[in-house]
């Protein structure tokens, strides 16, 4: 397996709409199973969040503006499917979806460790994000609970998830622009 | 072109992030019944039959997921369940055996209450503490003695009728001899009573257990199934009408002057716990 993001090719319009097709697809799907399936997954007292893994996917294999785009509108979905607070997951997705699809158009991606590290990373930005805002909220929490009830857990499932996951996203947006499989 | 791109993209995200912020601020700030929230329960009701058909479709996953969690966790949860049963037990059989006190006190508050005992008559509540443990000798110790106002030949009932009767007091305890007990002996009569009045006779217990009454007049007509009650003839130490037991056989044999009448006592002597001391 290996990631990489490479420019895309000379848009088409059918090449786009299949592009917006596939990660439309993508995005309900996500959407259904984090709020159907998520809550019942449940190892260390977490659950995972695929939301942030396929955006994490999405951003390394068409870049940060689909990322960031791809992140806002999958927050606002998962917030309107199990009724959080709308704005919170978008904001959060936004800066993860952006970060991943940075690092796959600034860094050398190929190592198939990349979508493990970058999942990893995003996992703990988003949670200390998460963390952050509900500390705006004046919900607290003490550390070591964040950390080994929050953190921790999620981001030990989530790193797991991230090579199936990338792996299956990766194949579902094998063509359309900004392919990151197939060579320029 | 590069630097249009990576203006363009700056502004998105940029864009993207206030828009986030907007919401986020809009939707804590605006009423329950607001814009946002009222958007929100419009994508949901939209979302939710889509969540419905998948929560079927991906219901053997997760019930097969559960059943796998289920097996990680059964050892612990197995000695759980197993500690918090322990535990159940423990209180069932707390609660059942004071909702067995509990009844039993209150047969013995009845006791106190019946207009067979004469005004003037004390009664002592007591607990069996001890219990005879050979054949020979039915009695039983009670944890009340001459400190509490009990007497030799003072009487021992409960709820269920007479037990018998104290033999030896210590200051705070006392020996009771059983109406079981061979060297028993109770003036009783038998009621109804005929028109000559109630048969008499005299209840003596048994080294097997049983419970006789004796000297019954031969001619007496007795039938099974017959209150057998103190008759507190002769200055008796019982006062009268204690209930004992019931006819439950009637012999008569010609060469006998007496009948023999067998009888069953109200009480059962091996349930013993909470008796009342009668003291005339």
């Amino acid at each position: 397996m290996k990631a990489g993001y490479r420019r895309a090719q000379p848009f088409t319009f059918q090449g786009v709409a299949l592009d917006v097709a596939r990660l439309a697809f993508m995005l309900v799907v996500t959407v259904l199973l984090q709020a159907t399936l998520a809550p019942h997954v449940r190892i260390l007292g977490a659950s995972p969040d695929f939301t942030l893994i396929a955006v994490v996917c999405v951003g390394l294999l068409r870049g940060s503006e689909v990322g960031a785009l791809f992140g806002f509108i999958a927050g606002l979905c998962v917030a309107v499917a199990v009724f959080g607070p709308l704005g919170l997951n978008s904001l959060v997705l936004v800066v993860v979806g952006y970060v991943a699809g940075r690092y796959a158009e600034t860094a050398d991606t190929s190592s198939g460790l990349a979508p493990i590290f970058v999942v990893a990373v995003s996992t703990a930005l988003a949670e200390i994000m998460y963390t952050l805002s509900q500390f705006l909220l004046d919900r607290q929490a003490p550390f070591g609970f964040f950390f080994v009830h929050a953190l921790l857990p999620v981001l030990v499932l989530n790193t797991l998830l991230a090579a199936p996951g990338y792996l299956v996203a990766r194949l579902w947006l094998r063509e359309g622009m900004g392919d990151a499989s197939r060579p320029a | 072109m590069i630097r249009r791109r990576t203006l363009w993209r700056r502004l998105l995200v940029a864009g993207l992030v206030i828009l986030s912020l907007a919401v986020f601020t809009l939707f804590f700030r605006e009423q329950a019944g607001g814009a946002l929230h009222g958007a929100q329960k419009a994508g949901a009701s939209i979302m939710q039959p889509l969540e419905s058909g998948v929560s079927k479709v991906i219901k053997p996953f997760r019930d097969a997921w559960n059943w796998v969690g289920g097996l990680f966790s059964a050892r612990s949860e197995n000695k759980r369940l197993r500690s918090e049963l322990d535990s159940l037990r423990k209180v069932t059989t707390n609660e059942l055996e004071i909702q067995q006190e509990n009844a039993q006190l209150r047969g013995l508050l009845k006791i106190t209450k019946d207009p067979i005992y004469p005004s003037g008559v004390t009664f002592v509540p007591a607990r069996v503490i001890a219990r005879s443990t050979d054949v020979w000798y039915s009695t039983v110790t009670i944890n009340a003695g001459s400190s509490q106002g009990v007497r030799v030949y003072d009487a021992v009932v409960n709820s269920s009728g007479l037990v018998g009767r104290v033999t030896m007091v210590s200051s705070n305890s006392a020996d009771v001899t059983l109406i079981t007990d061979q060297s028993s002996w109770v003036d009783a009569e038998v009621l109804p009573g005929g028109t000559q009045g109630p048969t008499q006779g005299s209840v003596h217990g048994s080294v097997t257990g049983d419970v006789s009454m004796e000297y019954v007049d031969k001619t007496a007509a007795l039938k099974v199934g017959q209150i057998v009650a103190t008759s507190g003839l002769n200055n008796s130490i019982f006062v009268h009408g204690i209930p004992i037991g019931v006819v439950e056989n009637v012999g008569r044999q010609a060469v006998e002057i007496y009948q023999t009448v067998t009888v069953k006592p109200f009480v059962d002597v091996r349930q013993l716990d909470y008796v009342m001391v009668v003291h005339k």
